[in-house]
């Protein structure tokens, strides 16, 4: 029973958190839920707390937004503004949304002030009267239907409720109770949801969307404004251009506007069109979030930026790195684990380490035909010490890298070299975290040295001339020793001109030390601890 | 005045934020067009959550027709049995910006980890599978202490409820 319960959780959590269930997992949670009451009500408890959770932002600061886009669909559904048509209609339903109303109503009232103070002096009378007695008398209700108030009200409760916003405490019932329209389409489906944006554009009244709006009304109306416009301003900077095949949460449709928003594509494509001129084009599966215009994050998938002159300066964030733009065409892809690669398409783009401590190691410009493709590896956020680890490679086969830990910076010419060491770091950090930090700061200095000379083991020559060929050198040797466990050791190191003998495996590991210093052991863990086998 | 209670009523059965918003706003659109229906028989707000509740079942109606069901929360079979639809109320409250302010308080007594794992998937808007990889978990993971964190807020929130209404007493 539990174990059945507990799978249910696991795929009521899963469609929570916005994943599709398959039709036999749909139907397995229908029906347990459908048979199962105590789970029902569990699961509706949880339900709940995640309705609040997710509510817990947005139903607070976009109330303004929301209250306007029911003013819209009203005025556009009905086919008349309250201004046109029922000036009662329009009056009941602010006060329900805790009140705000159109353009029209602004005007006019502006342009009445003194009804304007006449219905605040009905407002507070009707809050004297109380919410419940004049609700739970039918023949109030009745009152009121056959007496509808003055069409003026729908015009003077504006400005009233508007700067209530915060108290959303107004008198609902005498609103209600004014009104008393039949319900000719009860019942009926919600309307698309993508209608509400050419709502706003074919409503005669309101030519332009809410910015324009509201700035009429700066004059009448300042408090207003300023509580609204910013909002509204901010929320939007991009403009949906194309969309093929997309399979995704949302309902937008072209022409849709975005703003600081999660944007999850499971699959299908979409272009976004910056209002500065910047064009990201994105193919699912991904996630992005628009942060403004010129600015946007890339939270896992693939993005391609073309970017004109006037949107220079054009930046992606994502988990490991930040791409700033000098008028480009570039790619950026996020694996979900965070590590991130940039590949410059035609222009130049500037990338850097981003992220937790990553600013400020390393900056590369890519451009076509040189550095051209930079990396930046995954960085677990767990609490325990983690380097920041990239690289830019070029057609050619140029190369830099970078691992750094502690403000210690290791830089690799090398490929291998780099690979090596990113290797050892991370096993270290595997095995044994208590001096890594420790050990990094000796092994970068130590790259400061300079190396040169000759090993001599077992009668074979190998020469060394730079800490890249010493890391290499002691990969053949740990193979070595893995494969032939109980090989002869006999030798020397001569390194700047001095030489040190070995006759033993004992001798030669000290040898190593001394010659190498922390280029012998960071990472690579003891030589005589790998001959001999784990203990 | 009860946007936020009809709001959070939708966000119960639909995940997507723009499409509650959606179904929310065509709420009080109908709300508006049936207000003369309301004769005073129950309380305004369970005769409003009434018109919700008969908005989110014509959506989800559509939406299986239509078979997009990704931000469906309760799957529109389950709601057409009249058994999850309720307007069920765990916290027996009649003021969802009151359960709001709750839930603030709630949110200031959890611990760091769990506090970071709510902010990142309900305020940050990442997905259950970008936190697990940064906390080297599995998605399943992060999706049931998500939930055993839910399960300590909705206790909480009942405890500040109780609070708040032995103190009006």
């Amino acid at each position: 029973m539990n174990d059945s319960r507990d799978k249910v959780r696991a795929l009521w959590c899963r469609q929570l958190s916005g994943e599709q269930l398959n039709e036999q997992e749909s139907q397995l949670l229908s029906h347990a839920l459908r048979d199962d009451s105590q789970l029902r009500l569990e699961l509706s408890d949880d339900a709940t707390t995640h309705a609040l959770l997710l509510s817990q932002q947005d139903v607070v600061q976009s109330e303004n937004d929301f209250v306007q886009a029911v003013m819209q669909r009203v005025t556009t559904a009905d086919g008349t503004t309250p201004a046109e048509g029922s000036e009662l209609q329009s009056s009941s339903l602010p006060v329900l949304v805790s009140g705000q109303s159109g353009r029209e109503q602004q005007n006019r009232n502006a342009r009445r002030p003194q009804q304007w103070l006449a219905f605040l002096l009905t407002l507070v009378l009707f809050l004297s009267v109380g919410l419940i007695v004049w609700f739970q008398s039918p023949s109030q209700t009745e009152v009121a239907e056959n007496n509808p108030p003055p069409a003026e009200r729908g015009v003077e409760q504006t400005p009233k409720v508007l700067p209530q916003q915060d108290n959303p405490e107004p008198a609902p019932d005498e609103n209600l109770a004014a009104t008393d329209k039949p319900d000719p389409s009860d019942g009926k489906a919600p309307a698309d949801p993508n209608e509400s944006s050419p709502q706003l554009a074919t409503n005669d009244n309101i030519p332009a969307p809410a910015t324009p709006q509201n700035a009429s009304a700066n004059a009448e109306l300042p408090n207003m404004v300023e509580e609204t416009s910013p909002t509204v301003v901010a929320q939007q900077f991009a403009t949906l251009t194309k969309l093929e095949n997309p399979v995704w949460e949302r309902e937008d449709t072209i022409g849709a506007r975005l703003g600081d928003e999660v944007v999850r594509l499971f699959g299908g494509t979409m272009e976004l069109t910056f209002d500065d001129g910047a064009v990201v084009t994105v193919e699912g599966p991904v996630e992005f979030q628009p942060r403004a215009v010129g600015l946007i994050d890339l939270r896992r998938g693939r993005l391609s930026a073309t970017i004109p002159r006037p949107a220079i300066g054009f930046t992606v964030l994502t988990p490991t790195s930040e791409v700033v733009d000098l008028g480009t065409e570039f790619d950026v892809s996020v694996k979900d684990s965070g590590a991130s690669d940039v590949v410059i398409r035609k222009g130049e783009v500037e990338v850097a380490p981003g992220g937790r401590d990553g600013r400020g190691i390393q900056k590369w410009k890519l451009v076509p035909g040189r550095l051209n493709h930079a990396t930046f590896y995954a960085r677990p956020d767990n609490g325990k010490p983690a380097p920041i680890v990239a690289k830019v490679q070029g057609a050619r086969g140029q190369f830099h890298g970078i691992i750094s830990m502690d403000g210690k910076t290791a830089n690799f010419r090398s490929e291998d070299t780099f690979n090596n060491v990113h290797e050892r770091v991370m096993t270290q950090l595997k095995t044994s975290q208590n001096d890594i930090q420790l050990q990094w700061q000796d092994f970068v200095d130590s790259m400061q040295e300079n190396m040169r000379g000759t090993m001599n083991l077992n009668g074979r020559q190998i020469p060394f001339s730079n800490l890249d060929e010493v890391m290499r050198l002691h990969s053949q040797l740990g193979n070595q020793l893995n494969m032939k466990v109980g090989m002869p050791f006999n030798g020397s190191i001569n390194i700047n001109g001095k030489v040190i003998q070995f006759k033993t495996l004992e001798e030669f590991e000290s040898a190593r030390r001394a010659a190498f210093g922390p280029a012998a052991n960071f990472g690579a863990g003891d030589l005589l601890d790998m001959q001999r086998g784990p203990r | 005045m009860y946007q936020a209670d009809v709001r959070i009523m939708v966000r119960r059965h639909l995940d997507n934020a723009t499409t509650a918003d959606e179904v929310a706003q065509e709420v009080f659109v109908q709300l508006f067009r049936s207000i003369g229906g309301f004769r005073g028989d129950s309380s305004l707000r369970t005769w409003i959550l009434g018109v919700t509740r008969n908005q989110i079942r014509l959506y989800l109606r559509n939406e299986s027709r239509r078979k997009r069901r990704s931000a469906i929360v309760v799957s529109p079979e389950l709601l057409e049995s009249e058994l999850a639809i309720t307007d069920h109320d765990p916290f027996s409250f009649d003021d969802a910006k009151q359960e709001l302010t709750a839930l603030k308080i709630c949110l200031e007594k959890l611990g760091a980890r769990p506090r970071q794992i709510v902010e990142d998937f309900y305020f940050n808007r990442r997905s259950a599978e970008s936190i697990a990889a940064d906390r080297q978990q599995t998605p399943a993971a992060v999706r049931m202490l998500l939930m055993r964190v839910r399960k300590r807020l909705g206790e909480c929130i009942r405890s500040q409820i109780n609070k708040h209404e032995e103190a009006e007493q």
